[in-house]
């Protein structure tokens, strides 16, 4: 271990590992905190990586070369494709994991390909030296320097963790959590939120009663998370995953243990999140629904351990067990390890700027839990993100934003630093105004239309050049479409008029698309990747091109600057939004229309009375 | 629609003339904003005071401005239960304009500042006292110009309950669809597409039927033109004053006698008319003749409909103006209707201008076949109008896209619909929507 790095990332979880990762490579020194070299990457919930809108990370992270969805791939034991059949910007991968080999390959990437020196232990202050900060003091003492710090803590930070009525400080099970570095953010003044999350128990599958539960197998038409992954797995080498509900009997098990919870016992304070409830929470408030259904995914391979999805839960172990015996096909089943919900610090993520930097600390960068989200594929986003910038700031260039409109990582930082989270933040499509841009097929060319070629190249130079070529190919091939007639033998076989436009048949939604591709070896011709993507574009052009122009509406408006020493009190506004807008000073319409409790009239008011302003001095 | 717990904000005074400007009896001075009883109290030197008077009452008081002293009688109103919100005061004085003015001055010299167009109902909107809808109807109820115009806009405040359920079936639709697309794999009960679009299709008929009847009324706001026109001589002055009821333009035997337009507005089904008497047409070397020839041609060009006037006794020199929004009128029934004529206008309303014989018949047709506007007429404004369309238009592309299995564009399309008519109830994010609306407020309503 070295006295001085350039780049210090606190936490080896997904965000941690991407930060680290995606930094090394501007050719700095970077080191990885983390408690030890052996869980780096860990999944500490669900063993399964995408889902909706978060398939889109993935493939972002992908394109910039990120860790986890090469991990993802050579971990998956089963793919499956969500919402196959409703459209393209709704349409998601989601691949279950070995969960071991997935941490593993986490760490198999990260050896093979950089120099990150993994320091074990754990950070538990920042030093400050005159408002800048210049380094970490590890738990035991020793001090490591360094220009820049990324914070991806996860729910180490100041990390509590309930089972019943008991309750011990941990990060993860069997893990300690971290709490000198919380009294250290709040003592530069950071505000710090509280939240929860929580994980159900782990069981044994030679336990599970198969034939009293319905097999859900997998598929075998996916793309792999990375464009890298050649090989796919066939359905008959998938592994599968079964769902069962639970019954009267465990509702009623769960109502009368209530209080037993530690949730409903009254000791967690920490903010959950409403679109994972726990079991306790689903009875509680659905008393009527006489079932819930619950996912029992594999754990792996080499395990016979079993993730019960749905009855996370923090009652007791006893009570966990009774109640999960109480579900078809886990009359018999043995509990492993029991759930537990998991309470952690979290810094207030409007105190954060769009680059992930602290607004009032430079070089000091968030990423993760840390900031109020939740899930890997978040995690993973903005790990890149910051340790991108965390780089860039170092070496003095010009760091990079997301904007929403090319990238839900994009969406995920813009509603976190501008709005906040009052609850942890998942992503989920309803989230982007502008999801038909923000699809699983052209993450590639999102990113390549926003990252500077500068920092894409040092990111990921080959997926730089691969995706070029690719571009200029569909550009290619939209140019042939547009200019090509149909003749009289195409237009037959087609079953359309003489001369119709190849571009206006292939926009048609019932375009016999294999005819075509025999037809014409211009098109045939496009790999697969841009192929899928043009088709799609085809298909959607004019629904694209709309929200295409409301982006570029929406830029417009938004940068419309806000005068500086603006008077907000003399416009007409309600007297709470000026208060906001004077506490929190936007500098434009976008900042101020995030605000949380600004309404779309007080921006209405606002945008007036600049408009009004510039209109009288002119 | 005042908002509970909401907080009052105070703007500074505003004053400004609530009565049109010019000689009337009264002339009513009004004020609003923080501490606005007191600069009225301090500047016109009121007695006996009112800084203590009580809310919703009228003192009668005498003042000062200047040289003049006067009497005049002051109401107060007392934050929040007042038209803006905040503290205001309506003064009202002997309707001198000079008399007004000076008060103005008076009062904008001690601290009061001019109230900019509309300004006091966009503190009463942005205060909560009244959402953007009613904030349109007061503009439509002031600037009402007959007595069913003036009930159609007090409707538009009342009539909502077909957009709100339209817009609560939007909203119901787009919460099951996003379910559907978000949450593929949790257990939800099946939520059948069909359904779904059977409800976004109930609450596009909803809206459809809206926006044609609001269309329908659009004459009671805007009213409508009526161009007299035809031969030199037709008798179109004649019926110019008898649709008026008295003797407005010049009526002699001489062809050519009237040259520029002469225009009266009247009220005909409730709906605001303006009649347009225009020189007859024929060719002519006179310059002012032909001038009015011009003004005339332009008249019928610009007219919601045309009267194309024909003296019946005689054969036509000039092919009549004929399209979908002309009555041919055969006029001096008193003289005779030669048979030609009577052949070839068969659809031609005959009458006597001069006698009066048959007009009923004329009114009845031009109700009948113009000015027909269902009972239950309402008013929307432009912006609602805009709105509505864009919320059917995108309920349109939903159901496109829904029948085409394109459910990730539904969502969207739904989304938008469900922004848009949601506008209705609460602006959303627009620069110029508070401008537009507020631009269109004469001041101190």
């Amino acid at each position: 271990m070295r006295d001085f790095y350039d780049i210090v990332v606190v936490g080896g979880g997904h965000s941690g590992v991407e930060a680290a990762f995606s930094a090394h490579k501007f050719g700095l020194s970077v080191a990885l905190v983390s408690k030890s070299k052996k869980s780096l990457g860990r999944m500490s919930c669900n063993p399964s990586i995408g889902g909706l809108a978060k398939s889109r990370v993935v493939r972002e992270v992908d394109a910039l070369g990120g860790v986890l969805p090469r991990a993802a791939d050579m971990s998956a034991i089963q793919y499956r494709v969500l919402n196959r059949r409703k459209g393209p910007a709704v349409q998601s991968t989601r691949a279950q994991c070995d969960r071991k080999k997935y941490e593993l390959s986490v760490q198999k990437i990260l050896d093979e390909n950089s120099d990150v020196a993994i320091i074990e232990g754990s950070a538990s202050e920042l030093i400050i030296e005159d408002g800048k900060i210049v380094g970490v003091v590890l738990s035991g003492g020793e001090r490591i320097g360094a220009e820049a710090v990324v914070l991806a803590t996860g729910t180490f930070l100041g990390g509590k963790i309930f089972i019943g009525d008991v309750e011990y400080p941990g990060g993860r099970i069997d893990e300690n959590a971290e709490t000198g570095l919380s009294e250290s953010l709040k003592n530069m003044g950071l505000k710090i939120l509280r939240f929860k999350t929580g994980t159900p128990p782990r069981i044994d599958g030679r336990t599970i009663n198969y034939n009293n539960v319905r097999i859900q197998p997998g598929e075998e038409d996916y793309v792999p998370f990375s464009f890298d992954t050649m090989v796919k797995i066939p359905v008959d080498e998938q592994v599968p995953c079964y769902i069962t509900y639970t019954t009267e009997r465990t509702h009623r098990i769960i109502e009368k243990n209530l209080l037993k919870s530690a949730l409903y016992g009254g000791k967690i304070v920490g903010i959950g999140p409403r679109y994972c409830p726990s079991i306790e929470v689903k009875v509680e408030k659905f008393p009527h629904h006489p079932r819930h259904i619950v996912f029992l995914e594999p754990e792996g391979l080499d395990t016979d351990e079993f993730y019960p999805n749905g009855v996370s839960n923090s009652l007791p172990e006893e009570v966990q067990l009774e109640m999960l015996r109480s579900i078809p096909g886990l009359e018999d089943v043995e509990m492993t390890k029991p759930g537990y919900a998991v309470e952690y610090d979290v810094v207030d993520p409007t105190q954060v700027l769009p680059t992930l930097e602290l607004r009032d600390y430079r070089k000091i960068f968030l990423a993760g839990q840390i900031l109020g989200t939740s899930g890997y594929e978040e995690a993973a986003g903005l790990g890149l993100l910051a340790g991108t910038n965390a780089a860039l700031s170092v070496l003095g260039k010009d760091m990079i934003t997301l904007p929403r409109y090319a990238s839900y990582t994009g969406v995920m930082v813009d509603d976190l630093v501008f709005r906040g989270a009052d609850e942890p933040y998942r992503l989920l499509t309803g989230r982007s105004e502008f999801r038909l841009l923000l699809r699983e097929d052209n993450a590639w060319l999102s990113m390549l239309e926003v990252i500077p070629k500068s920092v894409f190249y040092v990111l990921a130079p080959e997926n730089y050049e691969r995706y070029e070529r690719w571009r200029k190919d569909i550009e290619r091939v939209k140019v042939f479409v547009g200019n090509t007639g149909l003749s009289s033998k195409q237009a037959e076989t087609l079953d359309v008029p003489g001369g119709t436009k190849l571009a206006d048949y292939l926009r048609r939604p019932d375009a016999d698309w294999k005819k075509v591709l025999d037809m014409f070896s211009e098109i045939s011709s496009l790999e697969e990747i841009p192929a899928r993507t043009f088709r799609i574009e085809m298909k959607y052009s004019g629904y694209i091109a709309r929200q295409l122009s409301d982006a570029r509406e929406l830029r417009k408006l938004e940068f419309l600057e806000i005068p500086e020493n603006f008077n907000f009190l003399k416009i007409g506004l309600r007297s709470e939004a000026v208060e906001k807008f004077f506490r929190k000073n936007p500098r434009n319409i976008r900042e101020a229309s995030r605000i949380p409790g600004i309404t779309p009239s007080d921006i209405a008011v606002l945008v007036g009375a600049i408009r009004k302003m510039f209109n009288d001095k002119q | 629609m005042i908002q509970k717990n909401l907080k009052i904000f105070s703007g500074d005074g505003i004053v400004a003339l609530s009565t049109p400007v010019g000689r009337s009896a009264i002339a009513v001075i009004r004020g609003s904003g923080e501490g606005i009883i007191e600069i009225f109290q301090r500047s016109l030197k009121i007695r006996p005071s009112i800084l203590n008077g009580e809310a919703n009452h009228s003192y009668v008081v005498d003042f000062e401005v200047g040289e003049i002293s006067d009497r005049a009688v002051a109401t107060i109103y007392r934050a929040p239960r007042s038209y803006t919100g905040e503290d205001m005061i309506e003064f009202s004085v002997h309707g001198n304009p000079v008399l007004a003015e000076a008060i103005i001055r008076t009062l904008t010299d001690n601290g009061a500042r001019l109230a900019e167009p509309g300004e006091f109902t966009m503190r009463a909107t942005a205060n909560g006292k009244m959402n953007i809808i009613e904030a349109e109807a007061v503009f439509y109820t002031v600037e009402a110009q007959t007595e069913r115009a003036l009930k159609a806009s007090r409707r538009t405040v009342k009539d909502i309950p077909e957009i709100a359920d339209a817009r609560a079936r939007i909203h119901d639709a787009l919460i099951k669809l996003s379910t559907i697309l978000e949450f593929p794999e949790d257990d939800i009960d099946e939520i059948d597409t069909s359904s779904l679009c059977a409800e976004i299709n109930d609450s596009s008929v909803l809206i459809e039927n809206f926006i044609e009847r609001a269309e329908c009324s659009t004459p009671l706001v805007n009213g409508m033109t009526i161009a007299i026109a035809g031969e030199v001589n037709a008798g179109k002055s004649t019926l110019f004053n008898r649709i008026l009821g008295m003797e407005r333009a010049i009526v002699t035997p001489h062809p050519g006698t009237t040259r520029d337009i002469i225009e009266a507005t009247i009220e005909i089904s409730g709906v605001p008319v303006k009649i347009l008497d225009t020189a007859g047409i024929r060719d002519s070397a006179h310059p002012v003749e032909t001038e009015g020839i011009r003004r005339a041609k332009m008249a019928m060009r610009d007219a919601d409909i045309v009267i194309w006037l024909i003296d019946a006794s005689k054969p036509i020199t000039q092919i009549p103006h004929n399209d979908e929004n002309t009555i041919i009128v055969l006029n001096k029934s008193d003289i005779g209707v030669l048979e030609e004529n009577f052949k070839n206008f068969p659809d031609a309303v005959i009458i006597s201008a001069l006698t009066g014989n048959n007009f009923e018949k004329l009114l009845i047709k031009l109700e009948e076949k113009f000015l027909k506007i269902p009972a239950d007429s309402l008013i929307a404004s432009e912006r609602t109008m805009t709105i509505l369309k864009n919320t059917a238009e995108e309920l349109k592309t939903t159901i496109d896209a829904m029948n085409k299995n394109f459910f990730d564009v539904a969502q969207v399309s739904l989304e938008r619909a469900d922004l848009f008519i949601g506008e209705i109830f609460e602006p959303e994010i627009d620069g110029d929507l508070y401008d537009e609306i507020f631009k269109n407020f004469c001041i101190g309503k």
